[in-house]
């Protein structure tokens, strides 16, 4: 379990996260909504073991991130970045080996290619591999990063042919804005690839802005609002209209899938 | 799984075909690199022949192999490496492929102090380098070159993070004030001095004896073979520093080791030949266009290019004005700089800068 508890930060006087829980769940998408400055990068950076919280703990399997060793803690967790500058031509291939880096001491180049090739198929960027990641577009990029992200957590297929992660040593994947500037049909490509590592009990945390997706794709949504959790749940029980209207300071209608059941939101 | 193995297939092809394409790159610049120091030995005032060398009493063709020759090729062969590494480490640094060995300081800091020693040399800070006699601008110049950039370092770090993108505009900041520095003893200095320091400013690597690289060679060499340790921090970083510490790498003790050990390598290497322009720019871009930008490469094929390039501008700079020798600085500048432009006409907007 990646578990964080009453964090608290604070930065240039301004309370950016306060007394925040949250436990990321192994085999289950955790959507983070909220409004703009409401903590939620700060939360996923805190998680993350980047930034230290000022009070308050962060566990992975009950040791404190800070007391594991760098790459240990990287072959456990992978985080996809609104961030990456990369502006060198690597061939999409040699990003997504990128994430192979922590296993380096593992002495392993099998697993390495194995590891690589299945990341590669399960985008399904594996006719993109020899391309040059400058030429990419913005959606093709953003699937390169996240296979590399997939490669990093790969586990070795359980018996039962799925892949990654297994229950004794589960990976966690914190996705940072994942569908950021990215086209409807790309948005959802990314979000059902987070459904895919979920049911190989990889433990996804996603920060959105589109309520719609986490409505379509979260198995538990949190909702942040200066620095504190307001609501945590099943998307039917956090996604009302009355939670739109106290964290967003907007009015919206909530209906259900004809074909899911799962919420959709209407705004006016 | 069937679906995913046979969509595996094309990849295959993928990884062979860049391993051939090093294997060649590594071969070509192997053969390059000899014959370039084969030329650059045999080849100058007093030409070098192999009977003339294995003869069996002394002669000249002996004392210039050994005198005047072979340290001068091992000097080019170890500074034009340093450059080179420096420059392919540091454009990984700043994730910036315009970044220079020059950049964080380490050159116009060597400059300044090598101009101070030059110019001011009994002075009653500077004397202190007469200690070390015929060594005193190189001590002198090592000494600027390393103090200036942990200036540089020091202005980009707070509460123990350093901002490369602040470390880029501190390293022009303080570049131009060691350049203020050095034009005011350009003006100060008597007619000899000037020509001492131009001299140096614009690099040579005339002159060099046994004594003065013994310190040095095994300095470049250890912080260069140092460097090519953090390739594969350096690619991680290429993505920038959140996803290299994410990726497990310990990025600020990346940052300060990469500093260090370029500032020590071509510290090292410009205090006894003085500035050589555009190696360590110009080097990392062509070996990148052959086999990509994979640091675990690209820092040892660019420190055998960059050997090469600059063993054979020596052999030029000997050569164009005989018998006098032309500074090898300006030679690097003036094939590097047009060469560089063409790169940036020609490649711009393909992906490949």
């Amino acid at each position: 379990m990646l578990a964080a508890r009453d964090i608290h930060v604070e930065r240039a006087g301004r309370q950016i996260l306060r007394a925040a829980s949250l436990a990321i769940e192994p085999g289950a998408i955790t959507a983070v909504l909220g409004p703009n400055g409401a903590g939620k990068s700060t939360l996923l950076s805190v998680l993350s073991g980047a930034m230290p919280a000022d009070s308050g703990r962060v566990e992975l399997d009950g040791l404190p991130l800070r007391d594991w060793p760098r790459q240990a803690l990287a072959t456990r967790r992978a985080v996809l970045s609104q961030t990456t500058q990369l502006n060198f031509p690597f061939t999409v291939r040699q990003v997504v080996a990128l994430g192979r880096a922590p296993h380096a001491a593992e002495g392993d180049p099998d697993r390495d290619r194995h590891a690589i090739d299945a990341a590669l198929a399960q985008t399904d960027i594996t006719a993109l591999a020899q391309r040059t990641y400058t030429t990419l577009s913005g959606g093709e990029r953003q699937r390169t990063h996240l296979a590399r992200v997939m490669a990093q957590i790969w586990r070795d297929a359980p018996t039962d042919g799925a892949g990654a992660g297994t229950l004794e040593e589960p990976a966690y994947l914190l996705l940072d804005e994942p569908s950021n500037n990215l086209d409807l049909l790309h948005q959802h490509q990314i979000m059902s690839h987070a459904r895919d590592l979920a049911d190989r009990q990889v433990g996804v945390l996603a920060i959105l802005h589109d309520p719609g997706l986490a409505a379509a794709y979260a198995d538990r949504v949190v909702v942040l609002k200066e620095g504190r959790i307001v609501a945590d749940g099943a998307p039917e029980s956090v996604l009302t209209p009355a939670l739109f209207l106290s964290a967003f300071g907007m009015p919206v209608t909530v209906v259900g899938h004809p074909e899911t059941g799962r919420p959709v939101i209407l705004s006016p | 799984m069937t679906g995913i193995a046979l969509r595996l297939r094309p990849t295959a092809a993928g990884p062979a075909r860049r391993d051939r394409t090093l294997l060649i790159a590594t071969t070509g610049f192997a053969v390059a690199f000899a014959a370039t120091v084969l030329a650059a030995i045999a080849i100058g005032a007093v030409p070098i022949t192999l009977t003339g060398l294995l003869a069996g009493e002394a002669n000249i063709e002996q004392a210039v192999f050994w005198d005047i020759r072979l340290p001068r090729v091992i000097m080019g062969i170890l500074v034009g490496a340093a450059l080179a590494v420096a420059g392919a480490s540091l454009q990984g640094l700043f994730r910036n492929p315009l970044a220079d060995p020059g950049l964080i300081g380490v050159s116009s800091g060597a400059a300044l102090f090598a101009a101070i020693a030059i110019v001011l040399g009994a002075g009653p800070l500077f004397g202190l380098f007469s200690l070390f006699g015929a060594f005193a601008i190189a001590m002198a110049a090592f000494t600027g070159g390393l103090l200036v950039t942990l200036l540089v370092y020091a202005l980009a770090t707070r509460n123990g993070t350093t901002m490369v993108s602040t470390m880029l505009l501190a390293g022009i900041a303080v570049n131009a004030v060691t350049n203020a520095g050095i034009g005011l003893l350009i003006f100060v200095g008597d007619d000899q001095q000037l020509r001492d320091l131009n001299f140096w400013l614009l690099g040579s690597l005339g002159g060099l004896t046994w004594q003065a690289m013994a310190p040095v060679a095994p300095l470049i060499l250890l912080s260069s073979a140092l460097l090519i340790l953090f390739a594969p921090a350096l690619n991680a970083l290429l993505l920038g520093e959140a996803d290299a510490y994410h990726l497990g790498f310990p990025v600020q003790r990346v940052k300060r080791m990469v500093v260090v050990l370029t500032a020590l390598t071509v510290g090292g290497g410009v205090a006894l030949t003085g500035i050589i322009g555009f190696v360590g720019l110009v080097v990392p871009h062509l070996v990148r266009l052959m086999v990509g930008p994979d640091h675990r490469a690209l820092l040892p094929l660019s420190m055998v290019l960059g050997a090469t390039l600059l063993v054979g501008a020596d052999l030029v700079s000997r050569l164009i004005v005989l018998p006098a020798e032309m500074p090898i600085g300006i030679i690097t500048s003036a094939i590097g700089a047009p060469f560089f432009l063409w790169l940036l006409a020609t490649r711009h907007g393909k992906g490949v800068m």
